[in-house]
This record gives structure tokens, sequence and C-alpha cells, in this order.
């Protein structure tokens, strides 16, 4: 029992060692979006987003409004069949690695608000992935870094 | 291979055992995201079906003890998975194999079977990544350099750290398991008086 103990104890530790989020969210700027291609970086408001042409897409029931990632990397100068894979980085520190194809559906929307308008729940932060029929940790929550890895 | 009654009721019983930790603690230790989640859950798993090798130490009763967890995984609580389903049956395979090789069970095989079972869930995604859900090898490839930096605090550059860093805890939790399941064994043996 007591080896059991001790073993129980070295792998809680060794859970703990990695407490997975590593970003304060308050250092981060939530408020843009940020596109990083290499060392140039781009940023986005809300109001940025608003300008360009908006979509109504739906996950778990809910719709969404935003702008589709096809058509933000576009207006970005980014190619989405030129770059290898596309980094979705959250507040929390949580990522999500896309495939570009994951992302070239024209219903795959960095959202910022609801369908009808009003603004995301607090736990959503300004901005979040729409990635309908998808899994749920695929559509990241709390969105403020895009990092493109060519 | 005909196996005796006993025999098939411990078998079920150690892969009932498996496939429910697997739809209970499992689902949940995927839902909230808990570092080596994957490594723990194979090792318990792995611990149960060796623990079962020892009850009934004949050629694929590993085997069938994953494959009856494996079974059990279609009740998972959110859905079917196939992934960990392809990784029971997988461990179990590679538990069974190296069992095999080994013949009668003893500590070094089991050291040896948890080592590569534990570590198989850290190649897995490679295979099954592609194969099932459409990844690239790349994408996969990220995620694993990212788990390293989040998990080990390394740099992303850092890929020999990161890659032996995983490797070597792995090949530890799992080694663990394997320990742990020998000295179990023998206690469940000792108490049931059929050492």
């Amino acid at each position: 029992m007591k080896i059991l103990a001790l073993m129980t104890i070295l792998m809680v530790f060794l859970a703990g060692c990695g407490s997975a989020p590593t970003q304060a969210t308050a250092t981060v700027p939530e408020a843009v979006l940020t596109i990083v291609i290499g060392d140039n970086q781009q940023t986005f408001t809300v109001d940025d987003l608003k300008a360009f042409p908006s979509s109504v897409s739906n996950f778990n029931g809910v719709g969404y409004l935003g702008v589709s990632v096809k058509v933000l990397l576009d207006a970005a100068g980014i190619n989405l069949d030129e770059v290898s894979a596309i980094k979705g980085v959250a507040t929390d520190g949580y990522s999500v690695n896309y495939e570009t194809a994951q992302l070239s559906p024209d219903d795959v929307l960095v959202a910022y608000s609801l369908a009808d308008g009003s603004s995301l729940a607090s736990d959503e932060g300004k901005f979040r992935m729409v990635l309908p029929d998808q899994e749920g940790k695929l559509n990241l929550r709390l969105l403020y870094k895009l990092v493109i890895v060519p | 291979m005909k196996l005796a009654t006993r025999e098939l009721a411990t078998i079920a019983v150690f892969g009932t055992l498996w496939g429910i930790l697997e739809i209970t603690m499992g689902s949940v230790l995927h839902t909230l995201n808990i570092p080596f989640s994957g490594a723990f859950l194979a090792a318990i798993g792995l611990i149960i079906a060796m623990v079962g090798r020892v009850f009934v130490p004949r050629r694929g009763s590993t085997l069938f003890i994953g494959l009856i967890a494996m079974l059990l995984k279609l009740f998972n609580l959110g859905g079917i998975v196939i992934g960990p389903m392809v990784g029971i049956l997988s461990e179990a395979i590679l538990a069974e194999i190296v069992l095999s090789l080994f013949g009668k069970p003893n500590l070094f095989p089991f050291l040896v079977t948890g080592a590569i079972g534990v570590t198989w869930t850290l190649v897995q995604p490679f295979i099954t990544g592609p194969l099932l859900f459409g990844r690239t090898l790349f994408v996969v490839w990220l995620d694993l350099l990212d788990s390293g930096t989040r998990l080990l605090g390394l740099n992303e550059s850092a890929i020999f750290l990161i890659v032996a860093g995983f490797l070597l805890i792995y090949i530890l939790i799992g080694a663990t398991a394997g320990w742990l399941s020998w000295l179990i064994a023998g206690q469940l043996k000792s108490r049931l008086g059929r050492s």
C-alpha cells in the first residue's frame, strides 16, 4: 500500500510538472487578433474584422458571426495553399495546429460575435474559431493569435 | 488455444476493469486536458492487463483482455472514439507480443511491456493521425513539439531534447507500471492463496 501511495504521489507530481497553460490571460492583448508570419505580424481589431464580408456558421447549435478564415488570410496576403499549417493560440495557452484543408471551407470562421450581433460570452473571448461539424477541441475559444507555419 | 471457463471469466473480469476505466476516467482525463493523461491511462490499463496475465499465463490472454476493453470503449461517455479504441487494441497487441516472447510472466518482461506499451501512445498519433483522421505527419509533429514546449518548458527548436525528454518520461511511466503490476499481481496471488 505504501508503494501504491508513493506511486500515486509521483504520478500526481509528474502531471503537475506540466501544468498546461503557460501564458497569463492578463499579459495577452486579447482585444486584437494577431496574425504572425515569420518575423512579421499583423493585428486586427473587431472593427477591422467587421469591415470584411461577414458569414454565419453554427457550432453546437449556436450561430456565430465572423469572417471566413480564407478571406482573412487573403487580406493578410497569405495563400492557404502555400502554407503547411496554421496554429491557433488562445489566451489561456491552449493551442491547435490546423491542417490547411481544415480551414479552407468558406464556412470556417474567425467569429467576433453571435449571429444576432451580440457579444461572445466572456469565456469565448473577443475572437473564436468556428469549424462547423468538427470536434470541440478544434473550435478554439479565446483566440488571440494565428501563427502561419510556412 | 482452449481456455478453461475459469480462465475465460478471469479474462472477462480484467478486460471489463480496463474497459470501465477507459470509459470513465479516460473521458474525464481527456476532457480536462490533463498533461500526460494518455500515458497514465495506458499505464493503468497495462497494469490491469499484466496482472491479468499473471492469473491467466496463456498466450493470447492479454490480447483478449484488450479486446474486451476496446469493445467496452464503444460505450464511451460522449460517443464512440476511434483513436482510443485503436490505442487500447494496439497496446494489448504489443503487450501480448512482448509477454509471449518472454514466456513465463516475470518482472523484467513486465518492465519491458509497460515501457513499450506506454511509449506507444507517443508514437500512435503518427500512424492513426494520417490513416484515420486525415492529418498530415507534419501537423502531428507540430502537436508533439507544442506539447514539448508546454509540458517540458522547452523551446520549440530544442527538437532533440523534446523527443528525448518525452521518451524518457514515457519509458519511466511504463516501466513503473510494469513494476507495479508485478507487485500487485504478487500481492493479489498471495491474498487469494494462489501463490
